[in-house]
């Protein structure tokens, strides 16, 4: 694509531009800077996507530090026993 | 548990260590070498024949010798792998290997800009522009052979032997202008005629833009380098951390 915007460039822009190679450097200079872009846009989704899975960790581990108080309503349904406080039990490795 | 709890203090720094962090070092060197490489540039004459289409080189040149540098990772960590089987050097292959393919989609690019204004053609199959694509293809393919495979032992020793195997590329990338029969591609790097010294082809201030340039795309590569290994060892860290905490629960549910 940068490429025929390349050439568009070229053709729209005058005689002198389009023989001293201007556009051409724009046009290089533009790509470069995309790919940095890109790329750095590319790991910094990655490492939100890890931070967010380290915030869903601890809140795991808080809720599991707490002190687990028997509620009224689990009393009277007679549901004892430890439950999974959240996340995933099948994930576990078998 | 207290490892546990230690672990999950992942996002915070540890206060008690003084080292330098050298991302950050990185970051700030960069804000003063790109814009000093960009008026550099800007500064440097003109080529006589190739006017300022001659610039694109001062980004063509150093990208394509960070991707030599980043191939060049990789085989060091398939080596280290090989011979060690520790995940580090894994880690080590994987930021190689996708900085290398990085800056060679970088290099080619800005290249077929450049071949358009000085050779009338964005592409051409000469010796160079075709062993460049061939390494490209290999390490490409590479990349996806390691995507597709689960186990995490299989995966990094695969990788590792496509990182020593697929090396043989990159001499044969740096020297197809050289032995193979001539294409359009420049000779950069030659020896003079009394075969002492090795010289660019480029006069006066030209000589200083490119060496700023280099160092910019030089510092950009040891930062993104740096950022890559640190988000596999934050992965590392995090993997570690799910297991255990689901091992707990597993246990105390037991």
């Amino acid at each position: 694509m940068l490429y025929y915007l390349a050439e568009i460039v070229a053709q729209t822009k005058t005689s002198t531009d389009q023989s001293d190679g201007f556009v051409y450097v724009i046009a290089a200079f533009m790509a470069i800077w995309l790919f940095i872009a890109g790329y750095l846009f590319w790991l910094h989704r990655r490492q939100e996507s890890l931070r967010q899975e380290v915030e869903m960790l601890r809140q795991e581990e808080s809720e599991r530090l707490q002190p687990s108080v028997p509620t009224a309503t689990n009393e009277q349904l007679g549901v004892g026993g430890q439950q999974w406080p959240s996340g995933r039990p099948q994930d576990i490795g078998g | 548990m207290a490892t546990l709890a230690k672990n999950l203090n992942l996002g915070t720094r540890e206060k008690t260590r003084r080292r330098p962090d050298w991302a950050n070092l990185l970051l700030w060197a960069m804000l003063v070498s790109f814009p000093a490489a960009l008026l550099c540039i800007l500064i440097a004459p003109s080529d006589i024949e190739l006017k300022y289409s001659q610039r694109i080189f001062y980004f063509h040149l150093p990208a394509n010798i960070m991707c030599f540098a980043a191939f060049t990772t990789y085989f060091i960590g398939g080596i280290g792998y090989w011979r060690t089987r520790q995940r580090i050097w894994d880690i080590l292959m994987v930021a190689g290997l996708e900085l290398g393919v990085f800056f060679a989609l970088i290099g080619i690019v800005t290249g077929s800009i450049w071949a358009r204004y000085a050779w009338g053609t964005f592409w051409t199959w000469e010796p160079r522009l075709t062993t460049v694509t061939i390494m490209l293809v290999v390490y490409l393919a590479g990349w996806m052979l390691r995507n597709s495979i689960d186990d995490p032992n299989r995966k990094a020793a695969l990788t590792a032997v496509f990182g020593i195997v697929g090396f043989i590329n990159v001499p044969l990338v740096f020297f197809s202008t050289r032995f193979f029969p001539p294409g359009l591609h420049p000779v950069i790097f030659k020896v003079s005629a009394e075969g002492k010294e090795t010289t660019t082809g480029l006069e006066g201030f030209m000589n200083v833009a490119l060496i700023v340039s280099m160092i910019a795309i030089g510092e950009l590569f040891a930062y993104l380098l740096i950022q890559r290994v640190r988000l596999e060892q934050l992965r590392d860290k995090v993997a570690v951390v799910r297991t255990t905490l689901y091992e707990d629960e597993y246990e105390e549910a037991v």
